[in-house]
Parts: C-alpha cells; sequence; structure tokens
C-alpha cells in the first residue's frame, strides 16, 4: 500500500471536522438527526383539515388520482419506526437537493443575463 | 392543511393552479434578481427543516394535530420571494413522493401555503414591525396568522368546491388552525431567536 491509503475520506474524524468547518453541513445533519429522534413521539393523529373533512362529511370526496412511492412518509412493506426514518432522510435529503439545484440554476440564468 | 385530491372541483382547479404558476413564476423571477451565491446553503438548510417540521405533527384539542408550516421562517431568513420557492419544492416533494397533499390540488396547496402563507404574510410581518417596534411581537403574530390566514383561503376553496357550506367550514379551519399557529409561532420566534443569536448576518428580518 501506499502512503494515499492513510488518507480516509469517509472517516468519521473526517467528517466531524468538515462540520465544524461547515456550520450548514452541521446545521443539515442536526436537522435529519433531530427528526428521527423526534419521529416516534409525532402525533398520528388526524391534522386539521382531515379532522374538518370527517366531522363535516366530505373527507369521502378524495380521490387518489396518483400513488407515490412513499406513500404516508414510510418505505412500502417496511413500515414501522426504520421505513418512517429512512422516508425522513429521504424527503430531507430531496428537498433540500432540489432547493440548492434550483437556486444555483436561477442563479446562472441571472448570471447570463447580467 | 394539504388538501387530497377529490375535494376541489374542476373551477377551483384550474383557478388556484393558474394562481399558483403565476405567483411563483413572479417570486422566482424575484429571486433570481436578488439571490446572492451565498444564500445557496442557507436556501438549502431552511428547506431541509421545513421539510422535518412538517413531517412532525403534535396533537391539539379534540383528537386533532398539526404541524409547523415553517412560511413565514422562510421568508424572515430568505425573503419573501426564495422563501415561497423554498416552500414550493417542499409542497412539491411532499406530493410526489409522499402522496401529501394532492397532485391536481397542488396549485391549491402552494397557493394557500407558499403565497398566502409565505409571501404575503411576510409583507404582513413588515408592516407589523414598523407599526408595533417589537419585532418578537411581529414574528409571532404574522406566524400564527400565515397558518390562520392559510386555512382560511383553504376553506374558502372547499366551499366554492360545493364540498361543504361557506360558514362551517370557515369557523371550523379558522378555530383549528387557530390553535395550530400557537404552535407555529412558539416555532417560529424560537428558531428566529436563535439563528438572530448564532447567525445574525444571516437574519434579513
Amino acid at each position: 500500500m501506499n502512503a494515499k491509503s492513510e488518507v480516509k475520506p469517509f472517516s468519521v474524524l473526517r467528517w466531524l471536522n468538515l462540520m465544524k468547518q461547515n456550520a450548514y453541513l452541521l446545521a443539515f445533519v442536526a436537522i435529519v438527526l433531530a427528526t428521527i429522534a423526534l419521529l416516534p413521539f409525532a402525533s398520528e393523529l388526524p391534522d386539521g383539515l382531515e379532522r374538518v373533512a370527517e366531522m363535516f362529511g366530505f373527507a369521502e370526496r378524495e380521490r387518489q388520482v396518483y400513488s407515490a412511492p412513499l406513500k404516508d412518509y414510510t418505505l412500502p412493506k417496511f413500515g414501522g419506526f426504520f421505513g418512517q426514518a429512512i422516508a425522513a432522510v429521504v424527503g430531507i435529503s430531496v428537498t433540500s437537493g432540489l432547493v440548492w439545484l434550483l437556486a444555483s440554476a436561477i442563479k446562472k440564468v441571472k448570471g447570463k443575463n447580467a | 392543511m394539504h388538501i387530497p385530491d377529490g375535494f376541489l372541483s374542476t373551477p377551483v382547479l384550474v383557478a388556484t393552479n393558474a394562481a399558483a404558476l403565476v405567483t411563483v413564476g413572479f417570486a422566482i423571477k424575484k429571486a433570481s434578481e436578488e439571490l446572492d451565491e451565498s444564500q445557496i446553503p442557507l436556501m438549502g438548510v431552511t428547506a431541509a427543516f421545513i421539510f422535518a417540521a412538517q413531517m412532525l405533527n403534535f396533537p391539539i384539542v379534540g383528537g386533532t394535530s398539526g404541524h409547523v408550516l415553517g412560511g413565514l421562517l422562510a421568508a424572515l431568513l430568505l425573503g419573501p420571494n426564495a422563501g415561497m420557492v423554498v416552500m414550493t419544492v417542499v409542497l412539491i416533494v411532499q406530493s410526489l413522493l409522499f402522496n401529501d397533499g394532492g397532485i391536481l390540488a397542488l396549485g391549491a396547496n402552494i397557493f394557500n401555503m407558499a403565497f398566502i402563507g409565505s409571501w404575503c404574510c411576510y409583507w404582513v410581518y413588515r408592516w407589523l414591525a414598523k407599526i408595533s417596534k417589537s419585532e418578537t411581537v411581529s414574528v409571532a403574530i404574522s406566524a400564527w396568522l400565515s397558518v390562520v390566514l392559510g386555512a382560511v383561503i383553504c376553506a374558502l376553496e372547499l366551499a366554492l368546491s360545493g364540498a361543504v357550506p361557506l360558514v362551517v367550514v370557515v369557523a371550523s379551519m379558522a378555530a383549528i388552525h387557530a390553535l395550530i399557529g400557537i404552535g407555529e409561532a412558539l416555532v417560529t420566534v424560537a428558531a428566529f431567536a436563535f439563528l438572530k443569536r448564532t447567525k445574525p448576518e444571516l437574519v434579513r428580518g
């Protein structure tokens, strides 16, 4: 093995160091961990609109025209805490990543016009 | 208050999707003029926070739950235009990946929670901050209002769709969301104060 193998790009220490330098990465990781920790305490009760729809009898109007891959924030056939935790990580990452891409694209368009 | 498919009538769907297209288009255009490269990571983290917060329902009275929307917080951190863009992306992902909010009703949900709840309530905040002199009170009231106003507009859309009589749906949606809005106000004030203390350069106000 040569000297390069001593550098472990994905070592825990390297990640901790990166997080110390980058407050955004730290915040992102904190948000993911806090969400997973809080998931077991999240309420399963119907939300405000679902409640009103039940109360006034228009809940049965609901028509599902499309079936999402992670319906109800859990994995298909793999529910429970782990399914929810994976759905949360996917949702947080995809949303954050899309916003990043969109913001960068908007910025580029602006750069072209300027 | 994510509206599923089937609740709204075709005319209301057409009108709300058109309204969402116009307002989101405007927000993207304005955001592209204002956006600074250094804001992009904050936009990503704000989106992560809002998606996460919307997954965590808290119980209120009467066997009902609610969750933080985060629209006002997004506008406070990023400005109303970039804030509305972030809210829109959150709602699109929720609908397409998680069936939370219908895809035909996506325009209505964007109009209620991104345009009304984020963009419009930001200007309410600015006006309150000017007349009240207390930033915290202004943040609390406008965060509360972002939930209640979004719920009232949602109720109007349901009544216009013929799903339910106007008075009962407006009254019940407003009453329930007046309670959920207290949670929104607490979280928004706390998050805003925390960021102002730790990273004052990020907070636009």
